[in-house]
């Protein structure tokens, strides 16, 4: 067990709100166990809606209304004590928060203040956890680490306008590995950039990861991304984990039915055969379908599955998977 | 190719744009010297591929007839579009040449329903019709790209997932039954699950109803997939054009061999992922020569000075000083 740097058990959250008098409760999060180990990159794959991105939220510890957590825990393990994130005030957080776990943010343009000049944003988001530094020391630091990242000291007198896509993109990946935290949870990191930079950022990420040999948790839609950077890949659909398995084995031999059509579907340069795509469409998680959230859609349903709802086992394959027809 | 009909042929076209203020004379060519032509009889989808800012939503714009261009010539059928004058004219160019937009939540209004867009946009190309014959037409263009007025109308658009909204916004554009359609980006802001259902309905439009497509995008993964002629833009040229297949087996302009290897092959390791230094395009604009020469690993002198040439074999253009007579390596 000790391999383990987060671990979440039963992990259900709703987004709860009261709209003229009307309840809604859309059930984002249903039921997630995750293992994540030191040293390692863990991806997780998922489309739009798919509660990616509130997963990611739960595990950083941020809850606040109207999302809500239901059931299960989230435990941080690189603390000499394991740390149950939803049982810890507001201040413990505040401490584990970019000395252990970081974030690097979807769309680099939003996170960077537009009118504070880099350097400041370094002030504003991680001197507040690095009080050990004098001010001079935080300054030199700041400009050697961004050395490493191939990004010369003059950035730091830049505002974010006059920096390309790629180099902000830098800065946010900068202002996340300043402390050299135990786990970088990366939302879509590469998702706006231009396939050259695309390449070269997640090459920086790679190497950023090998140096710390810490876990980085990456979110992305895009499988071909996990497919050249993640030791182990997490396949996300309508709030629940359906799929869970090294990167070789859920590419190779997969055995959900939407995790093999995924696989099936994307395109690759030389590869004209014709693709295939699922009908209908992810369901509303405000009114998710009984039994396994994917037979609407499924190919291979049968009774079973629209009543009972799977769960996570290991497969002959290699890989965990959530379906009653895998073997 | 001399008994085939020219649809659409862009002839040099030219768009400028002035950077900064009133007194600033720096200029951005966005478009320079693009020149490509769509056959009438002969369907055909070109993907134009380039990064953000390589000018492709500048060109999106020229052919939709948004902006008219500096110089050269657009002409759709052999009528200029700067000859075009008055509303007939510019309904008539509409109703051959229509957009799909990237985002189609965006596309859509979000307080109407769906069908009540559609059968606006049947009224405005066919005025005079009854309402029953605008229903047909609008159900016509449902059911060609495998949706019906039953599943979508009297629907809104969050009601719809992306795939259909944007199955519908493709709706939408066939309704006055153009012979081009414009897609910017169409599959960008799709599920993974359904992004390959509007990719195939792009080949099943060219196939059954003859319907030339430029897709412009910066997937090359889809781009080879669908497209039959490809087309890479990099700062405002065409720096390769010719079959997809010859193109992104064997790229012969170095940018084009950087965005090739730069695709992520979707197989675990397979792709090589250097950490090497950081490239902005940001002054490439500005540069005199060819507009790569300051990421080219292959640049030389001559290329920092004059912009390259296009060379023409076949259907193949590049322009680059390695190709052409001056080079005949």
């Amino acid at each position: 067990m000790s391999d383990l740097i987060l671990q979440t058990k039963g992990l259900r959250a709703s987004y709860i709100t009261h709209l003229y008098g009307i309840d809604r409760e859309v059930k984002v999060v249903d039921g997630v166990d995750l293992a994540i180990r030191k040293n390692e990159f863990f991806g997780i794959a998922g489309e739009s809606g798919c509660g990616k991105t509130t997963l990611l939220k739960l595990i950083a510890g941020f809850c606040k209304p109207p999302l809500q957590v239901q059931a299960g825990s989230v435990e941080f393990l690189g603390l000499s004590e394991p740390m149950s994130l939803f049982e810890s005030t507001e201040d413990e957080l505040y401490k584990i928060r970019w000395r252990n776990i970081s974030y690097i943010m979807q769309g680099s343009m939003n996170v960077l203040n537009p009118v504070r000049k880099v350097f400041k944003s370094f002030e504003d988001f991680a001197y507040p956890h690095m009080q050990d530094l004098t001010p001079a020391q935080f300054k030199q630091r700041v400009i050697e680490h961004l050395g490493n990242l191939r990004l010369g000291k003059e950035v730091l007198d830049s505002y974010p306008h006059e920096l390309s896509g790629g180099m902000r993109q830098r800065v946010t990946i900068g202002l996340a590995t300043l402390c050299s935290p135990q786990i970088i949870i990366a939302d879509e990191p590469t998702t706006a950039l231009d396939v050259v930079v695309q390449r070269e950022t997640l090459g920086l990420i790679k190497r950023i990861q090998k140096e710390l040999a810490n876990t980085i948790i990456l979110v992305t839609h895009d499988l071909a991304v996990h497919a050249n950077v993640c030791d182990r890949i997490a396949i996300m659909y309508a709030g629940t984990i359906v799929e869970e398995g090294k990167t070789t084995d859920i590419f190779d031999r997969s055995t959900h039915p939407y995790t093999q059509h995924l696989i099936r579907s994307l395109p690759r340069l030389g590869d004209k055969e014709k693709k295939g795509y699922l009908k209908g469409a992810p369901p509303n998680l405000a009114d998710p379908p009984p039994g396994c959230r994917f037979h609407p859609r499924c190919p291979l349903a049968v009774d079973r599955c629209r009543v009972e709802v799977p769960r996570l086992e290991p497969k002959k394959s290699g890989t965990m998977a959530a379906c009653f027809l895998a073997e | 190719m001399s008994e085939t009909i020219e649809l659409l042929t862009v002839k040099n076209a030219k768009k400028s744009f002035r950077l900064g203020g009133l007194l600033s004379n720096k200029e951005i060519i966005a478009v320079n010297e693009v020149s490509f032509t769509l056959f009438a009889d002969k369907p055909d989808i070109l993907s134009i591929i380039g990064e953000s800012g390589s000018g492709k939503s500048t060109l999106s714009r020229l052919i939709l007839r948004l902006l008219l261009p500096d110089s050269g010539t657009i002409a759709l059928e052999g009528k200029d579009v700067h000859t075009m004058k008055g509303r007939k004219q510019e309904l008539d160019y509409m109703r051959r040449v229509q957009p799909i937009f990237q985002n189609p939540f965006e596309t859509f209004n979000p307080l109407n329903r769906v069908d009540e867009f559609l059968f606006a946009t049947a009224k405005n190309f066919y005025s005079g019709r009854k309402q029953s014959q605008v229903k047909e037409t609008v159900e016509m263009a449902l059911q060609a790209v495998g949706l019906s007025l039953a599943e979508v109308g009297e629907r809104y658009p969050h009601e719809l997932s992306g795939g259909q909204l944007q199955r519908a916004s493709v709706a939408r554009a066939i309704i006055p039954n153009p012979k081009i359609l414009v897609a910017d980006e169409p599959v960008s802001m799709v599920d993974a699950s359904l992004r390959m259902s509007i990719v195939n309905l792009f080949q099943d439009l060219k196939n059954t109803l003859g319907t030339s497509i430029i897709y412009i995008t910066h997937d090359l993964a889809t781009a080879y997939y669908i497209s039959d002629r490809i087309a890479i833009i990099h700062k405002g040229y065409f720096v390769e054009q010719g079959d997809t297949e010859a193109i992104l087996t064997r790229p012969k302009h170095p940018y084009t061999k950087l965005l090739v290897e730069s695709t992520l092959d979707p197989r675990p390791g397979a792709t090589s992922l250097a950490d090497g230094e950081i490239s902005t395009g940001d002054e490439e604009y500005l540069a005199v020569g060819c507009k790569f020469a300051a990421r080219c690993p292959r640049a030389m002198d001559i290329c920092r000075k004059v912009q390259p040439p296009e060379t023409i074999e076949g259907n193949w253009k590049v322009r680059c000083h390695l190709y052409g007579e001056n080079n005949a390596s």
